[in-house]
Order: structure tokens, then C-alpha cells, then sequence
């Protein structure tokens, strides 16, 4: 009888009171470790959401495969998926850049590949494939100052680049097997060729209004890679 | 507070209005995976009416309900499947052909959802009832067969049908004899041959209660298993790998939740010691046992029968997840209500009864990102 009173006034709520800060902290740690957890889900999601086999960019661009714009608007999805989550993988903004060409966004191709220039200058599949633009819209000045960027570039280091971008070009690049570093070299001097050649026509037009009318009869199209 | 009929009844039609247009959202964002496409495109689109009333499905289940009604749906719509592209295991169609087949299912959730949200306003109060479909919304079974275009969502709604229907011939103070337990039964095992456990248990559990006559228990047993065996004799016996059956087990059962339902039998073995009387709901823990056994069984046999290249997969079990939403809000309701006098207790109680609902809504939430599965675009 004694004992009841105090135990009921103190020792109850107490007890009660060390049992909610300890079940708090409990939910606490629990739910903390769960959403530390959240970045790996995201990771499985990209992993579900990746087109596979990630062969078609390696068709498309090596092989000349023809275009299938179900195929680029897949690709399209997981690469603003990726952006999404991770927004720092930026290389993602040069093939959304060449999705959005070829989906018929110009607008948000340009932006794309503008971004991608920004956040990536060693990588020149990007400043071609916006100089091809600028062409193929007549602004020839524009393009002529992205092929004379590109021409300063260290094609070994871009090379290096495309191989080291982990999530986004490296998987689209092993496709190609055994040969797809010989593979990417070679198409790589290729532009580095053909926007050399491109440059060269864009520096004389000024003085031959023939290569006007020569450069307004080809179309040229983006490269991812 | 409880509300009156009418009452239940508005807050059901706007929680069911809610809750089906987050599951048109849904539908619009996931893809339909393969089984989904061959199951539509198959035993749906090219089917006759006829065919499907005379079992002539392709599909392993050949009970009608389901595709019947996803045939009444594309007929309705003039629905006919456009692939827009195909992805490994992804189909994606056209937005409105999704959308449109993904219609009864997204019916059956959230009439499932707005069911038990009725029930809880009618029987208990409206805070209990927010407190059971909250407790619906972080399970992991509703939102993977959601908008689902096969026929688990329906097995879902029919037995949280059935679950509520036993509830309420149940609960006190008016036990009273429950005719909508039949055509519930009937439903489920034309939707499944797999309901045919539920069933048996369910009329078990009524003959145990007592109050029915013999020719209703008939009705609750006799004829469904007499369609059963019609079934089981026309259903392809697969074997199924199931190594990793406990993880299985507990995606429709939430682990965590065991515990409170050990509390709440051990407040119950209690409160009948000391005062002579049991909480007022502890009459489902029996029908939660004997449905979680039965899955268990289902996936004891199914361990012993494995030498084939399918892996057992949760959604043979989803009718325990209306078995555990149900009991974790009547558990959950009793002993916050045995212990709402004593204000400390009461603490307690509501911080563990609240923790465990949000790590679950964050463990559900990472499951359904991680398996991307409302990730997909709509075209």
C-alpha cells in the first residue's frame, strides 16, 4: 500500500517513457537503414528498365542498321530515367541529345547536346552531331566553330572517355564484342576525317557559293558514338 | 464513432473513387509483361464467349470468371491489343489499349480496398478505418497486382469478401447468419481452382460457429468443391522450383506483424485469465493461422514436387494478404483499444502499431521501385 502510490505517479510512466525513446529509436535506426537502402532499389530499377541486349546503338551507328524509332524512344525512356535518378551521370545528355534527333525534337536535341558539350568538352561525337544540325538548318558559321572545337581534340583521350563512361557509353560499347575498341577508333578517325573535310568545305564557302549548293544537297545525320 | 450505412457508404464511394484513379495512373505506367500480353491476346481477344463458358481457355486456369469479364471489358471498349513495342519480358502497348485492360483490375483492388474501408467505418470508427487501409496500402501484394490484367487482383477482392463477409456474420453483439458467404465461394472458385483451401477452411470455421444449417454448409463447401474437382481434372499440374519458399511466404505475410499478433494472443490469454473475457476480435487469429498454414502447405507440397524450370512464385499466395491486412487492423484496433486507459501503455502501443506501418510503407516502397514496375512509359 505503501509502494503503490509512487510506483503508480513515477515508476509507470517512467518506465513507459525509457520504453518510447527506446522503440523510437528502434523505428529510427530501422527506417534509416531502409532508406539508405533506396539508391540501391534505384540501381535494380535501372537495371530492369535497360534495354536489352543493348546492342541496337552499336547496329545503328557501326553496322548502318536501319533506324527504329520504337527501339530509340525505348532507349530515350531509360536514359531520362537514368538522368533522373542519377543526375550525375551527364553523358546521358549526349545520346538523349541523338534519341531527340531522331524521334523529330530538334529543340530539345539541340538543348540536349548543348548541355552534353558542357559537361563533357572531350567528347566529340557531340560537336558533330550539333554542327550536322546547324548544317542541315544553314547556319554554317556555328557549325564551322563546333567542327574547329572538335579538331582540337585528343582523339586517344576521347577514346579513353567513351570507355571510362561506366553507365552509359561503356555498355552500349561492349556490345560490340572482342573488336569494339578497334571497332570505335576507327569510326572515331573516321569523323574526326569527315568533320575535317567538313570544316575545310565550310572555310571556303565564303569564296565559292558552288559549295553552298553542294553542302545543301547533303543530309547529315547524328552519331551516337 | 460508427457510422450508419449511408454514411459508410459516401466515404467507401469517395476512398473507391480515390483509390481508382491512383490505379489508373498506375496502369498507364506499368507494362504489361508477358503472361499478361498472352493471357489477353490468347484466352481474351481470341476466344468466343462460348469458348470461354465452355472452358476451351489456353491459359493453365480454365476457371471463366476473370477472362469472361476481361472479354465483357475489351468488347465494351472495343479494345483490341496494339503492340507499340516489345521489350524482353515488357510489352508496351498503346495507353489506351493498357489502360483499358488494366480496367476490371483496377475495379477489384480498389472495390477490395474500399470494402474493408467500409467495413471498418460501419463496425468500428473512422480513424480504425484510415488505420486498415493504411495498412492495405503498405502491403507489398496490392500494389505488385494492383492493375495486373490476370486474375489475382479478383482473388484478392473475393477474399477480402469473403474475410469480411465471415467478419461480420462474427462480430458481436449480433451474430448472425451471412447468405453472401455462398455466392462469394461460388465466385472464387470460378476465378481459381486455387481458392478451393480458403474455401474448405472457411467452412470449417462456420461449422465450428455454428448457427448454419446443414444444407447451408452445403452450399458453402459441397458445391464449390464439386466445381473444384471439375476444374482440377482440366488445370496442367505444374511443378514448380521453390527453394526460397519462407521469402516467398513472407511477401504475403509481413514478418514483423507476427509479433504484434503474438501480443495481442498473449493479451488475449490474459485478459481471459484475469477478467474472464477475450478482445472483442480475436476470433480471426484461427482463420489468419489457418490460411497462413494452408500456405505454407501449398508451398510444402510444392517443395517436394520440384523438378521443373518455374520458379513459385508470391502470387499463388495472395489470398493470405487480405488474411494479414485484416488481422493486423483488428489485432492493431484491440490493443490500442485494451490499452487506450492507461495514457502510457496507450504511448507505447501507437508508436508501435505507427512504426512498424511506416517501415513497412518504406520497405514497400523500395520493393516496388527496385522490381521498376511503374516505371514504364506511356506511349
Amino acid at each position: 500500500m505503501f509502494f503503490k502510490r509512487p510506483l503508480k505517479l513515477f515508476l509507470f510512466p517512467t518506465v513507459n517513457i525509457i520504453l518510447a525513446f527506446f522503440l523510437l529509436s528502434a523505428f529510427f535506426i530501422a527506417g534509416r537503414s531502409v532508406l539508405q537502402t533506396i539508391p540501391f532499389a534505384y540501381i535494380s530499377a535501372s537495371n530492369y528498365l535497360s534495354p536489352r541486349p543493348m546492342d541496337y546503338f552499336w547496329e545503328v551507328n557501326i553496322n548502318q542498321a536501319p533506324i527504329d524509332r520504337d527501339q530509340i524512344r525505348y532507349y530515350r525512356d531509360y536514359y531520362e530515367y537514368l538522368l533522373q535518378v542519377f543526375p550525375s551521370l551527364r553523358d546521358a545528355y549526349g545520346i538523349l541529345g541523338y534519341c531527340y534527333y531522331y524521334l523529330g525534337d530538334d529543340a530539345r536535341a539541340i538543348d540536349y547536346l548543348e548541355k552534353a558539350i558542357a559537361s563533357n568538352p572531350i567528347y566529340p561525337w557531340n560537336y558533330y552531331n550539333l554542327a550536322a544540325m546547324d548544317i542541315n538548318k544553314s547556319r554554317y558559321q556555328e557549325a564551322a566553330a563546333l567542327l574547329q572545337k572538335l579538331q582540337l581534340l585528343d582523339p586517344q583521350k576521347s577514346l579513353e572517355r567513351m570507355f571510362a563512361s561506366q553507365f552509359v557509353y561503356a555498355p552500349l560499347l561492349q556490345a560490340g564484342g572482342k573488336d569494339s575498341i578497334g571497332a570505335t577508333a576507327r569510326h572515331l578517325k573516321i569523323l574526326y576525317k569527315a568533320s575535317f573535310d567538313l570544316l575545310r568545305i565550310l572555310n571556303q564557302m565564303a569564296y565559292r557559293k558552288d559549295l553552298e549548293g553542294l553542302i545543301k544537297k547533303v543530309k547529315l545525320v547524328p552519331y551516337a558514338f | 464513432m460508427r457510422f450508419d450505412h449511408l454514411k459508410s457508404l459516401c466515404f467507401s464511394a469517395v476512398v473507391f473513387a480515390m483509390l481508382f484513379i491512383v490505379g489508373f495512373s498506375l496502369s498507364r505506367h506499368k507494362a504489361l509483361w508477358t503472361d499478361e500480353f498472352f493471357t489477353q491476346k490468347d484466352s481474351i481477344d481470341s476466344q468466343s464467349y462460348k469458348d470461354i463458358l465452355t472452358l476451351q481457355i489456353p491459359d493453365g486456369n480454365k476457371c471463366p470468371l476473370f477472362y469472361l469479364i476481361q472479354k465483357i471489358n475489351a468488347d465494351l471498349f472495343s479494345c483490341k491489343l496494339s503492340v507499340a513495342h516489345i521489350h524482353g519480358l515488357n510489352i508496351i502497348l498503346d495507353a489506351r489499349s493498357q489502360v483499358i485492360t488494366r480496367i476490371p483490375s483496377n475495379v477489384y483492388m480498389s472495390l477490395a480496398l474500399a470494402g474493408i474501408f467500409y467495413y471498418f467505418t460501419r463496425s468500428f470508427s473512422l480513424f480504425t478505418a484510415i488505420y486498415a487501409l493504411l495498412t492495405a496500402l503498405v502491403s507489398p501484394m496490392v500494389w505488385l497486382y494492383w492493375v495486373e490484367a490476370r486474375p489475382y487482383s479478383l482473388w484478392f477482392l473475393l477474399t477480402t469478401a469473403q474475410l469480411l463477409f465471415f467478419c461480420s456474420t462474427v462480430l458481436s453483439p449480433k451474430i448472425k447468419v451471412n447468405k453472401f458467404i455462398y455466392g462469394t465461394h461460388i465466385l472464387l472458385v470460378l476465378t481459381t481452382p486455387g481458392s478451393i483451401l480458403q474455401i474448405s477452411i472457411m467452412a470449417m470455421m462456420l461449422f465450428l460457429k455454428g448457427g448454419y444449417r446443414k444444407w447451408q454448409l452445403v452450399w458453402t463447401w459441397v458445391l464449390p468443391m464439386g466445381i473444384f474437382l471439375v476444374f482440377f481434372f482440366l488445370v496442367p499440374i505444374y511443378k514448380f522450383k521453390s527453394y526460397d519458399f519462407l521469402p516467398i511466404f513472407f511477401e504475403a505475410v509481413m514478418p514483423e506483424r507476427l509479433f504484434v499478433y503474438a501480443a495481442y494472443a498473449l493479451t488475449a490469454w490474459v485478459l481471459s485469465e484475469k477478467r474472464k473475457r477475450y478482445p472483442a476480435n480475436i476470433f480471426f487469429l484461427p482463420v489468419f493461422l489457418l490460411f497462413s498454414i494452408s500456405g505454407f502447405l501449398v508451398l510444402f507440397i510444392d517443395l517436394f514436387t520440384q523438378n521443373s524450370q518455374f520458379g513459385f512464385s508470391n502470387r499463388y499466395l495472395v489470398y493470405l494478404a487480405p488474411a494479414d491486412i485484416l488481422m493486423f487492423s483488428l489485432a492493431g484496433f484491440d490493443l490500442w483499444h485494451w490499452a487506450r486507459k492507461n495514457i502510457w501503455v496507450c504511448m507505447n502501443v501507437s508508436i508501435i502499431l505507427g512504426g512498424l506501418m511506416v517501415i513497412r510503407g518504406l520497405m514497400t516502397y523500395r520493393e516496388i521501385l527496385a522490381s521498376a514496375l511503374y516505371l514504364h512509359p506511356v506511349r
